[in-house]
């Protein structure tokens, strides 16, 4: 990154803040409970769309979104950050305060498109898939933690980034890392009021 | 000495098994297993010896007093007759024509059983030490393996991952 | 009979603990033990378990109508085709609580398939947590006085505590297989703020959240030996007791297990 030297700045402050408040403010529970608990929805969804993967996918994706546009509530009430200016910054927020504060893991940002609009997360731990093994036949096609791509994608809307956000790999798969892209589409006008009903 | 060990889900049902033979026996005899004749018959060994497994799994334990701490005082009395929770071994518990049977259980009931066959006809020795880390090594394998939500409790471990860790254990434990 | 839980080492009458302090020892050690696993954030876990919820009503939406169209089922190489290639935004639901709400007017039967559903999935977890606290070296459940009682104990107290960060508040049992389980601050309602105006429509869409916690019973009971056949596990509301602090909810929930054994 070749960007403006206040960055690593910014960056060191937003890590320092994300641990601060993962560390004195957050009530924990045992990430076996979650993983187990996430386990339970996953296999349960095969099973009820006969293994019919791509349902299971959307499925997913949708309950993050539902989680994610609410979640992010607590997020800023949490981390009282201001708005993010560019992608930039709003990569250096997802991986070392989100990922941080909610499941203690900060994933590696990385693959920059030209126009500065897409980044890669690289998940090197992923608390939602620890001891998971896919059956053959979902090797190909079943995206295991694609409810993160939901959750992004609803929590960044909340705050007016129309976002795509999606998987690349999974170590799971068989793939040498577990990669996320996150692409932004546009910026929403503040006055649309999203998932207002 | 050869090995043969097996999960036993709930329902008597095999959910794993393997053989274990020494890769380098000490006077350099070379893959010891069990013979032919007995191979076929360590599933019916392990079998028998099931029966008295439950026997002891579901023994009152005479220090226990009924009606202490206890629903209905005897009725549904659920001892067992080990003590803590560091023992979910049980020792030797059958033996068969010089072969001896050892067994572990976990809480949620599944059996481990193993036949520890001999070399050359003398007694079976069981080092207790070792048989136990050996099983609760494998215990905390089994809880991975049941983490993943793919896999039923009850249901066969087909996990070659599991299958080679378990080997590898044997090797530890077993088979210095 | 009444037991309480809070402070229960007090109550425990076993005759062999002449050391109170030994038993206040493993239960330190099973704390530090506890405390040195992998952790993730309360709100995470609780908006994940709250939002199996309408998940469970949207599965079932589009079983329904999947029923109706018969959508033709698509070779698998047609599909990973599709997934490999295709990263559009997949179709999204209803927000939650309108999911919520399409669930308490569903009618009888499909209710009931959504509740299964929810039951299902904490019988699931429920069957697999035990062999994990258990095998955390947990000295509230030992193999030597492993009768019905300590086993809802064990519910209580550890199951009860991982899940949702505070004991059961008391537990009630006849002695003969029948018990009641009163949380009377049942954490993952208390974010639905109903005070005593609270009617009896609102209260009724809260109630598919106490069916996790079912499954979760029964699917503990299983993993111990208590097949599913003879266990009945039901909730429902109860007045909180005029002596405790307000809560945000008004309501206290009582879980009802039945155990039927021969």
């Amino acid at each position: 990154m070749s960007n403006s030297s206040s960055m690593p700045a910014q960056a060191k402050s937003l890590k320092h803040a994300g641990e601060d408040i993962w560390k004195n403010r957050t009530e924990k529970v045992n990430a076996e409970l979650f993983t187990l608990t996430y386990g339970a929805i996953v296999s349960q969804l095969c099973t009820d769309y006969e293994r019919n993967f791509q349902k299971v996918n959307e499925q997913l994706y949708s309950m993050g979104y539902n989680i994610g546009v609410r979640l992010i509530e607590d997020f800023l009430a949490r981390t009282a950050l201001p708005r993010c200016e560019n992608m930039v910054s709003t990569s250096e927020v997802v991986s070392k305060c989100a990922f941080k504060i909610f499941l203690n893991i900060t994933p590696q940002i990385t693959n920059w498109s030209h126009e500065k609009d897409a980044f890669s997360l690289i998940l090197v731990e992923n608390p939602l898939s620890d001891f998971v093994e896919l059956p053959m036949d979902a090797m190909k096609q079943l995206w295991y933690s694609n409810i993160l791509c939901g959750v992004l994608r609803g929590a960044l809307e909340m705050v007016q980034l129309d976002c795509d956000v999606w998987f690349i790999s999974d170590v799971l798969r068989g793939d040498p890392q577990t990669e996320l892209r996150i692409k932004l589409n546009k910026v929403l006008k503040d006055e649309i009021p999203i998932g207002e009903d | 000495m050869p090995q043969y060990f097996a999960i036993i889900g709930k329902r008597d049902n095999p959910v794993y098994e393997a053989e274990f033979t020494a890769q380098q026996g000490q006077q350099g005899q070379v893959q010891q297993g069990f013979p032919q004749n007995l191979k076929e018959l360590n599933p019916f060994i392990l079998h028998a010896s099931l029966d008295i497994i439950e026997d002891l799994q579901w023994k009152t334990n005479p220090n226990t007093q009924s009606g202490s701490n206890s629903g209905g005082g005897g009725g549904f009395l659920r001892s067992r007759n080990v003590a803590n929770v560091d023992n979910c071994y049980l020792c030797k518990v059958d033996h068969f024509y010089g072969l001896a049977v050892t067994a572990y259980l976990t809480y949620g009931g599944m059996k481990f059983v193993m036949i520890h066959g001999n070399m050359n006809n003398g007694d079976v020795q069981i080092d207790d030490n070792s048989v136990r880390a050996f099983y609760q090594e494998v215990h905390e394998l089994y809880i991975k393996t049941l983490m993943n939500p793919f896999y039923k409790i009850n249901d066969p471990i087909t996990s070659p991952a599991f299958d080679s860790r378990v080997r590898a254990l044997a090797r530890k434990y077993l088979n210095k | 009979m009444t037991s309480k839980m809070a402070g229960d080492t007090r109550s425990h009458t076993n005759p062999e603990q002449d050391g109170m302090t030994e038993q206040q020892k493993l239960q330190h050690q099973l704390q530090v033990f506890q405390n040195s696993l992998p952790k993730v954030n309360q709100i995470a876990f609780q908006m994940l378990l709250n939002e199996m919820v309408p998940l469970a009503v949207s599965v079932e939406n589009k079983l329904i109508n999947s029923e109706i169209k018969g959508t033709p089922k698509r070779n698998s190489s047609e599909l990973e085709e599709m997934i490999t290639n295709v990263h559009i935004t997949a179709p999204l639901d209803k927000p939650s609580h309108k999911l919520c709400q399409q669930l308490y007017e569903a009618n009888d039967g499909t209710r009931e398939k959504i509740l299964e559903r929810l039951r299902s999935m904490g019988n699931q977890i429920g069957n697999k947590l035990t062999e994990l606290l258990v095998f955390s070296n947990n000295p509230n459940l030992v193999f030597k006085d492993m009768d019905l009682l300590s086993v809802m104990k064990f519910i209580c107290r550890d199951v009860w505590k991982q899940f949702y960060g505070k004991q059961i508040d008391n537990l009630k049992t006849n002695h003969r297989g029948t018990f009641y389980l009163l949380d009377y601050e049942y954490r993952p309602i208390q974010t639905f703020a109903l005070d005593d105006q609270s009617t009896e429509e609102e209260l009724a869409m809260i109630k598919p959240f106490f069916e996790i916690p079912v499954g979760l019973i029964k699917g503990v009971l299983s993993s111990l030996g208590y097949k599913e056949e003879e266990v009945v596990c039901m909730a429902s509301y109860i007045d909180r007791p005029t002596d405790r602090p307000k809560s945000t909810f008004n309501k206290g929930v009582s879980f009802h297990v039945q155990v039927n054994m021969q």
